[in-house]
């Protein structure tokens, strides 16, 4: 996908945000929609919609469409969080309303092809009815609403029509607590890629209009019906069973993935460790805080008598990311283990092993993303150095590689929509280059220095990225390799209290 | 690989993938597939309620508060029904229908369905009453005697039975009885429905 559209405009990167852009667009149409809709005649209303070949045709196509690309990027954005391991701990609660809200769209869509009436959407009430009628809910059953005893009224396509409309409010409040716990939530894909699926799926409903099935009759038993296997996947599985046994299936299926959190998250002692904030070493900048992606940092008024404020993590909110340990210029804060003077302690291990020289390139490689080359001990004969994530790294890190001698410092890190802390790709990048609060000091060679993006199955191209790289550092002019490099004298002093 | 070939690709491959999803939001699909037809039977009905009386004795009225004082006190639940079908002679149902709700004092609701080969068939369905023949008996004649006394004491009564009375004729009758020969194309539904003006089993369309 990367090699094909590049990362801005890999649909995956974006499936999230491309939910809500599609679902807005659903509004959109819907809207129009609306306005030509009659619950006295759904059916013969529709006819009328689709009979406008200018307008009502591919307005109805879109936003048909729309709805089938909605739940394809849902259900994508759903894999990919499962796959990336976010999914657990203090993204439990995005995780469960995400589902909460990929069931409203399904239910959403059920309604919408209710209102049309055809066989399909009569397919669709007959079977939704029988579910409900095992449910102690109704004075009497509603399957016999369509048994055809008496025609169906419309106060029942005003319900649908009411249900079809409120549900988007649902989700839209749903959507909010989706994204409660994260910072700066990006609810919208890069415009570009947002006008070319709208184009796309524009151009679907002129080329591929969308008809109207036969209208919905209770006296036969329809022989085909245009099944929309986004929204009816489970029809084929459910018709002529027993209803109980759907009920014990359904739920079964339904509590195993809303419990995704509690049964695939690690044993507590594998468990990545939770930030700290060592408060001698905090100066009050509020950087970790205004950097963490998800709101887990406040700033607190301080209790040992210093002026300012403190870092205080809360751990309910603390995913582990590290990025507060590469945003802290005096290696104050951090998970244990990863805090910026645990990673100068690694760092002078490693160079102490492995000794980079001047043609050497040290690859400092992301364990998530990047090639995979975090997995290998060296790559095309250059040293590696693996990180958790690329937003952990503190800039002294590469100082310290380069003063030591390395010809020159390579990141790899994952594209910028595919970091799996939401923003390490992007603080990484502005600290290098954009000089932001625990930025690479102005004394580092820049030429030494190069932030390749990459995905896992990129490995090919950041190997090119790492030749060409290497080929540059080549044309410099070698320098002396520092011997002693004590980089905590170079932060921010503090003051003892 | 060359920038033309790549936008080629990604042209083909977006493409293809809408045209994936036009046709996935399509699929032409038969439900349950064969050429039966379904016999449906589907109806609401007022079933005839069933009440066991009693005289409240001079102690167990004194225990009541004064403005619920009544002589007589009445514990009813509604009557229980057997639906029947049969096709072509062979007996194809036959279940009990009893009033819903809880203590079964709500309306009785009948849906069921039955498949069947297409083609013609000989078709009685039956719904009626379960219970003693005698108790009704006594019933209609105690209340048609109460109606029958004069005086103003037995005003009460006399509201009490033609309260019954109407109560029996609002429901649906004792025994509702169908028999046709009915012709049923392949997927046809043919409707078996009580209609309430007529008080009789009716067939739709």
């Amino acid at each position: 996908m990367n090699r094909l559209y590049g990362w801005r405009g890999n649909p995956i990167y974006q499936s999230g945000a491309l939910t809500v852009a599609l679902l807005l667009l659903l509004i959109l149409t819907g809207v129009y929609l609306l306005l030509f809709y009659r619950v006295g005649s759904p059916y013969q209303s529709v006819g009328r919609i689709t009979d406008q070949v200018w307008l009502g045709r591919w307005i109805r196509g879109l936003h048909r469409y729309a709805s089938d690309a909605a739940v394809v990027a849902a259900a994508l954005h759903a894999l990919r969080v499962y796959a990336q391991g976010r999914r657990w701990g203090p993204r439990t609660l995005a995780w469960i309303s995400g589902l909460v809200l990929f069931g409203l769209i399904l239910v959403c869509g059920w309604t919408g092809y209710v209102m049309v009436w055809d066989t399909f959407g009569q397919l669709l009430a007959v079977e939704g009815a029988r579910f409900l009628d095992l449910l102690p809910l109704f004075s009497e059953p509603i399957g016999r609403a369509f048994t055809g005893e008496r025609p169906l009224g419309g106060a029942f396509f005003f319900l649908n029509l009411f249900l079809h409309i409120a549900l988007p409010i649902g989700l839209g409040i749903g959507l909010w607590l989706h994204v409660s716990r994260v910072a700066r939530p990006v609810l919208l894909p890069p415009r570009r890629l947002m006008w070319t699926v709208f184009a796309v799926l524009t151009g679907a409903a002129v080329l591929l209009p969308v008809t109207l099935a036969p209208e919905a009759t209770p006296f036969a038993r329809p022989e085909r019906a245009p099944l929309d296997l986004f929204y009816a996947f489970w029809l084929p599985l459910t018709e002529g069973r027993p209803v109980w046994s759907i009920w014990l299936v359904g739920s079964a299926l339904v509590l195993a993935v809303l419990l995704v959190p509690v049964w695939s998250r690690p044993a507590v002692a594998r468990q990545p460790l939770k930030s700290v904030v060592d408060e001698r070493l905090c100066t009050g900048c509020r950087q970790c805080a205004l950097d963490c992606p998800y709101e887990a940092i406040e700033m607190l008024p301080r209790a040992d008598g210093r002026a300012d404020v403190v870092a205080h993590v809360t751990p309910d909110l603390c995913v582990s990311c590290g990025i507060c340990a590469g945003s802290c210029a005096p290696m104050g804060v951090g998970p244990p283990g990863r805090t910026g003077r645990d990673q100068l302690e690694r760092v002078r291990a490693f160079v102490a092993e492995r000794r980079p020289g001047a043609n050497d390139i040290v690859v400092v490689a992301c364990t998530r993303g990047a090639g995979g080359f975090a997995d290998s001990d060296a790559v095309d004969g250059h040293p590696v150095y693996p990180l958790q994530c690329a937003g952990n790294l503190h800039t002294s890190v590469i100082e310290y590689l380069v003063r030591a001698g390395a010809g020159g410092v390579l990141v790899a890190a994952c594209p910028l929509r595919d970091c799996w802390n939401r923003e390490g790709s992007r603080w990484l990048e502005e600290r290098v280059y954009h000089e932001r609060e625990a930025e690479l000091k102005e004394r580092v060679d820049r030429r030494r220095v190069r932030i390749a993006h990459g995905g896992l199955g990129e490995r090919a191209r950041l190997l090119e990225e790492i030749r060409q790289f290497h080929a540059e550092i080549r044309q410099l002019a070698v320098g002396p390799g520092e011997e002693r490099i004590d980089l905590l004298l170079l932060c921010d002093p503090v003051e003892d209290p | 690989m060359s920038r033309g070939l790549r936008t080629l690709l990604a042209v083909a491959a977006a493409v293809g993938a809408t045209a994936a999803l036009a046709a996935l939001s399509r699929l032409p699909y038969t439900p349950e597939p064969g050429p039966e037809a379904l016999l449906r039977l589907s109806w609401r009905a007022r079933g005839e309620r069933v009440e066991i009386c009693r005289e409240l004795s001079p102690e167990e009225q004194q225990e009541l508060p004064q403005h619920m004082r009544q002589t007589r006190t009445c514990e009813g639940t509604t009557a229980e029904y057997r639906l029947r079908v049969e096709l072509d002679g062979r007996r194809r149902m036959d279940a009990p229908v009893q009033g819903s709700g809880e203590v079964q004092v709500r309306p009785l609701y009948v849906y069921r369905e039955l498949a069947l080969a297409p083609g013609e068939h000989r078709l009685t369905v039956t719904f009626e009453r379960v219970g003693p023949a005698e108790r009704d008996a006594e019933a209609e004649a105690e209340d048609s005697e109460e109606e029958e006394e004069d005086g103003e004491e037995e005003e009460v009564e006399d509201g009490e039975a033609s309260r019954g009375r109407r109560a029996r004729e609002a429901a649906v009758p004792r025994r509702l009885a169908l028999e046709r020969v009915v012709r049923l194309r392949p997927r046809e539904v043919l409707l078996v429905t009580y209609d309430a003006d007529r008080r009789e089993l009716v067939v739709r369309p």
